[in-house]
C-alpha cells in the first residue's frame, strides 16, 4: 500500500539520521586518520587545498553581478585591497592622488598580465569599470563615478560627480573586481572570470564546486599550493562533517554548537575572529508600525540583552552589539552605547503612553505587539530573531514572528507591512563608514526600506564622504553614528565573529576582517 | 493499548440506544476518549512549553525538565505534550477534509461511472503521481505563511487517495447482488447510494483514514521542519527537529525526542488501523445489518 510505503520510508530515515548521527563521526573519523597517515606523498601529485563553503562559490549561475566570489577567492583583483586592519593597501593600483576635490588619478602596477596573457593596462581597468558600473545598478551609486580617462598606459582619472573621499575604500569592495576583456564573449556576455589574481579560473559545476589553479604570471607572492578546490556543502552538519572525515581541508562558517569540540580536537586548527558584519533589527520607522515613535524605539534597544542573544541563538560564539560598528574597529568614531536598562525603557514606554498591566504593555486596552520577520537561508537567522522576539515576551512586549525566504521577506518589508525585521550585513567591509550609511539609511538611499527619515544624518553622510580621514570626518561621522544610537532606527543584536576550521596540516591561513577575502596565497599543506 | 479498551465501552452506551450498532458505540466512544487524552495531555506539562530560561539552556535530563531543556532553555518533554495536541488536531483535520471531499467525489464517480468517472480519475491519477510534499510546499508557498495553509495544503493533495479507494470500492459493490436486487426493486440511484453502498464500504474508508492520518502527521511534520506552516517557537515535533539540527552532534536528544515521539506515534496508529480493520472486516455485512 502507498500510505506504508511512505511510512515504512519515513520510519527508516528517521532511524537512519537518528543512528547515523550518534556513530557518523565514529566511524568516520578513524577513517580520516589512517588515510593521511598512509597515503603515499607522490612528488608529482598537485598540492590541493579543498575548502567546504556555506554560499555556492558560484551562486545561481556564473553571472559576474552574483558573484563575490570572484574576489574573495582572488581569482580577479580590485585596483585597491584592504590589509588585514582594512587600511587601503596597494592592489592593481600602485597609488592613487586627489588632484582635485572630484578628480583622482590612479598609477597602475607594472608588469601585470591576465590569465589568458593580456596586458593590464589603464584600457583594460577603464573597461572593467565601466562593465561593472552598466551591470549593477547600485555600483554607481557607491562609486559616485561620473567619467573615468585614461592618461596613459599607467595612469586612470577617475571623476566623481561630487568630492568623494571614500572612492578607494569603496574601489576595494568585490563588485569593483578588473575582469578581462576575455571574461565576455563577442556578444557582451559573460562566460567566465578572466583576472589578474593568483589563482586562475578552470571550472565550475553548478551546486558543486568550483576549481581555480595557480597563476604562474601573477604579479605579487606567487601562492604555494597548486589547485583549490571550492566545494559547496550547504548544511552546515554535513561540512563540519566533511571536514572530520577528511573529505574537505577547510570549512567555514562553522556551527557555534561546533566551535568548542573542534577546538578541543588536535586533529584540527580552528579559526576565530571579530570580522566586520552586524545582526541587526531593522525597524520600521514609517507611518505603519508603532515603532515610528522614537520612544518606543529606543525603549526596544534597552529591553534586550545582547549577551543573552548571543549565548542564546549561538552558543556564545559572536560580540554582543551594543552600537552600529563593531568597535574594535579603529577608523569607526566612538559612540554611546545602548544598555540593557529594564527601567529606562519603562519609563520610555510610560512616555509613549503605554501601561504594563498583567506583564504585558499596552495601549487603550490593546497588547504592544509587534511583527517580526526574518529569512531562514542564513541558519543563524531563526535563533537569533527567536531570541530577541523571546526577550522582548519576557519584558511584556508580544511578538508575532515570522520567517520567509530573503526575498519573501522583502516583500512585506517593502511595502512596510513589518515592525522589526532581523537582518545580516557587512557594513565595515570596506573600511569606511560611507558604505553602509549612505546605501541603507541615507532617505535617498535605494535600500533604505526602514522609511526612517532624518535631515540631519542625511546631512553628515552626504558631508562625511567628501571629507579626507581626520578629525572633522571622525567627527561628522561621529555624530552621524550617535543620531544612529540615538533616533535608533536600528537595533544591534550581535558583531559577528568569523569561524573556520580545517585539518592540522593546513598552515598559513588568517582570518580576514573584511569576511570577504580567504587570502589563500600563503596557505600551505 | 489502553485506548482500544474503549471499544469495550459500545455495548454498555449501545443499551441506551438500541436502534445503533454497538460497534458504532464503541467506536463513536474511542474517537472520544483518544481525542480527549490529546487535548488533556498538555496539563500534564510540568513547565511552561513557551517560557525560556536562558540561564537554563541545555540542560541535561532530570527531575525539574525529564527531558531536559533546549537550546532556548524551554522544557523538551512539555513541549512534546503541547505538540501532541497541535499535531494530532490538525492532522485529523487533514484528514476529515480529505476523506470528506475525497470520499465524496468517489462515490459520486463510482455511482456514475462513464465520462465523469474517466475525467475524474485521470485528474487524480494526475495528482498522485506529483510528490505529494512538493505540491504542498508550492500551495502553502502560495497560500503563504501559517497553520491553515499548510491543512489546506495536505488536504488538496490527500484527498485523491480517498476518491480513487472509494470509487474502486463503489464499483465492486455496485456489482453485487443486493445492489441489483435493490435496482430490480426501483429503488432510486441516490437511494442505494445512501442507504446500501455508503454502509457497506465504511470499513476499507476507516482503515484508509487511520493509514492516511499517519502519513498526514508524518507529511505535517516534514513541511514544519522545513519552516512551513507553524510560527517559529510554537511546539510542534517537526519544528522542534529543525530547531535542534544546530545542535545535533552535542546534544542529539533533542532532535532524537521529537523523532521517536514521532515514530512511534505513527506505528501506534497504523496498528490501530490495522486492529480496526480486522475487527471490522471479518463481520461486516453482520455489524452493519444486524438483521439480514
Amino acid at each position: 500500500m502507498k500510505t506504508r510505503n511512505k511510512i515504512l520510508t519515513g520510519l527508516v530515515l528517521a532511524v537512519a539520521v537518528a543512528v547515523g548521527s550518534f556513530f557518523a563521526v565514529r566511524n568516520l573519523m578513524p577513517a580520516a586518520t589512517v588515510d593521511a597517515e598512509t597515503a603515499p606523498v607522490v612528488a608529482s601529485e598537485p598540492k590541493t587545498l579543498v575548502v567546504g563553503t556555506m554560499w555556492e562559490a558560484l551562486p545561481l549561475s556564473i553571472q559576474p553581478r552574483r558573484s563575490r566570489f570572484f574576489n574573495e577567492s582572488e581569482i580577479l583583483d580590485t585596483l585597491v585591497k584592504l590589509d588585514y586592519d582594512l587600511n587601503p593597501v596597494p592592489g592593481l593600483a600602485l597609488s592613487w592622488d586627489r588632484v582635485s576635490p572630484t578628480v583622482w588619478h590612479f598609477n597602475l602596477r607594472d608588469g601585470v598580465t591576465f590569465h589568458d596573457g593580456s596586458a593590464f593596462d589603464a584600457d583594460a581597468a577603464k573597461y572593467a569599470l565601466e562593465r561593472v558600473i552598466a551591470l549593477l545598478p547600485y555600483a554607481a551609486d557607491l562609486l559616485n563615478i561620473s567619467k573615468i580617462t585614461v592618461i596613459d598606459a599607467k595612469t586612470l582619472e577617475i571623476e566623481t560627480t561630487e568630492p568623494f573621499a571614500a572612492l578607494p575604500n569603496q574601489l576595494s569592495d568585490a563588485i569593483t573586481v578588473m575582469y578581462g576583456k576575455a571574461s565576455f564573449d563577442a556578444d557582451g556576455q559573460f562566460v567566465s572570470p578572466v583576472g589578474t589574481g593568483p589563482w586562475k579560473f578552470v571550472e565550475y559545476i553548478a551546486q558543486d564546486r568550483t576549481i581555480v589553479e595557480r597563476f604562474d604570471g601573477y604579479w605579487g607572492d606567487k601562492p604555494v599550493l597548486d589547485r583549490i578546490e571550492y566545494r559547496y556543502i550547504p548544511d552546515h552538519n554535513s561540512r563540519t562533517l566533511a571536514l572530520e572525515a577528511g573529505e574537505v581541508d577547510f570549512v567555514d562558517n562553522l556551527l557555534p554548537s561546533d566551535v568548542a569540540r573542534l577546538s578541543a580536537d588536535e586533529k584540527f586548527n580552528v579559526y576565530s575572529k571579530p570580522i566586520a558584519g552586524l545582526y541587526y533589527g531593522a525597524i520600521n520607522a514609517g507611518d505603519k508600525s508603532v515603532l515610528n515613535d522614537v520612544r518606543l524605539r529606543r525603549a526596544v534597544n534597552a529591553l534586550i540583552d545582547r549577551n543573552t542573544v548571543v549565548a542564546g541563538a549561538l552558543d556564545g560564539i559572536g560580540e554582543p552589539a551594543w552600537q552600529f560598528f563593531a568597535p574594535q574597529f579603529d577608523w569607526a568614531p566612538k559612540v554611546t552605547p545602548h544598555a540593557f536598562d529594564v527601567e529606562a525603557a519603562s519609563a520610555l514606554l510610560t512616555d509613549a503612553g503605554y501601561e504594563k498591566i498583567d506583564g504585558t504593555w499596552q495601549k487603550d486596552g490593546a497588547p504592544l505587539t509587534l511583527r517580526i520577520l526574518s529569512y531562514s537561508s542564513r541558519t543563524e537567522m531563526p535563533a537569533i530573531t527567536e531570541v530577541m522576539a523571546t526577550l522582548l515576551k519576557q519584558q511584556g512586549i508580544a511578538t508575532d514572528v515570522q520567517m520567509y525566504t530573503w526575498e519573501g521577506m522583502l516583500d512585506f518589508v517593502k511595502r512596510g507591512e513589518y515592525d522589526i525585521s532581523v537582518v545580516f550585513w557587512t557594513p565595515e567591509m570596506t573600511g569606511h563608514p560611507d558604505l553602509h550609511l549612505k546605501s541603507q539609511f541615507h532617505s535617498k538611499a535605494g535600500l533604505n526600506q526602514q522609511f526612517w527619515v532624518n535631515a540631519e544624518f542625511d546631512q553628515l553622510v552626504d558631508t562625511g564622504r567628501t571629507l579626507d580621514a581626520g578629525a572633522e570626518r571622525d567627527a561628522t561621522y561621529g555624530r552621524a553614528l550617535e543620531i544612529l544610537q540615538q533616533d535608533a532606527p536600528i537595533i544591534p543584536l550581535v558583531h559577528k565573529v568569523y569561524v573556520a576550521a580545517s585539518a592540522k596540516d593546513v598552515a598559513g591561513f588568517r582570518v580576514h576582517p573584511s569576511g570577504f577575502f580567504y587570502d589563500f596565497k600563503n596557505v600551505s599543506r | 493499548m489502553a485506548l482500544a479498551q474503549s471499544f469495550a465501552l459500545g455495548p454498555i452506551l449501545g443499551r441506551f440506544a438500541p436502534g445503533v450498532s454497538r460497534r458504532v458505540w464503541g467506536l463513536a466512544a474511542f474517537v472520544v476518549v483518544a481525542i480527549v487524552a490529546v487535548l488533556i495531555l498538555p496539563f500534564f506539562a510540568p513547565n511552561d512549553p513557551f517560557h525560556s530560561q536562558f540561564l537554563h539552556r541545555l540542560q541535561p535530563p532530570g527531575l525539574d525538565y525529564p527531558l531536559g531543556t533546549d537550546a532556548m532553555g524551554r522544557c523538551v518533554f512539555s513541549r512534546l505534550l503541547y505538540g501532541a495536541r497541535l499535531t494530532t488536531l490538525s492532522a485529523l483535520l487533514v484528514v476529515a477534509l480529505a476523506a470528506g471531499f475525497g470520499s465524496a467525489v468517489g462515490c459520486l464517480t463510482g455511482m456514475c461511472g462513464g465520462f465523469i468517472d474517466r475525467v475524474v480519475m485521470r485528474f487524480c491519477e494526475g495528482v498522485s503521481v506529483l510528490p505529494a510534499l512538493a505540491i504542498c510546499m508550492i500551495i502553502s508557498g502560495v497560500l503563504g505563511l501559517g497553520l491553515q495553509a499548510v491543512i489546506i495544503a495536505l488536504a488538496a493533495v490527500h484527498w485523491t487517495d480517498y476518491a480513487r479507494v472509494m470509487r474502486n470500492v463503489v464499483m465492486v459493490e455496485r456489482g453485487k447482488t443486493y445492489v441489483t436486487a435493490a435496482e430490480a426493486l426501483g429503488v432510486p440511484g441516490h437511494r442505494i447510494a445512501m442507504r446500501h453502498i455508503l454502509p457497506n464500504i465504511a470499513a476499507p474508508l476507516l482503515t484508509l483514514g487511520t493509514y492516511s492520518l499517519s502519513w498526514v502527521i508524518l507529511s505535517f511534520a516534514g513541511l514544519s521542519f522545513l519552516g512551513l506552516g507553524v510560527e517559529p517557537g510554537t511546539p510542534e515535533w517537526g519544528r522542534m527537529i529543525a530547531e535542534s539540527r544546530s545542535h545535533l552532534r552535542e546534544y542529539p536528544r533533542l532532535v532524537l525526542a521529537p523523532g521517536l515521539t514521532i515514530v512511534g506515534f505513527v506505528i501506534a496508529i497504523n496498528m490501530l488501523g490495522d486492529v480496526i480493520g480486522d475487527r471490522f472486516r471479518d463481520t461486516r455485512a453482520s455489524y452493519f445489518h444486524p438483521k439480514d
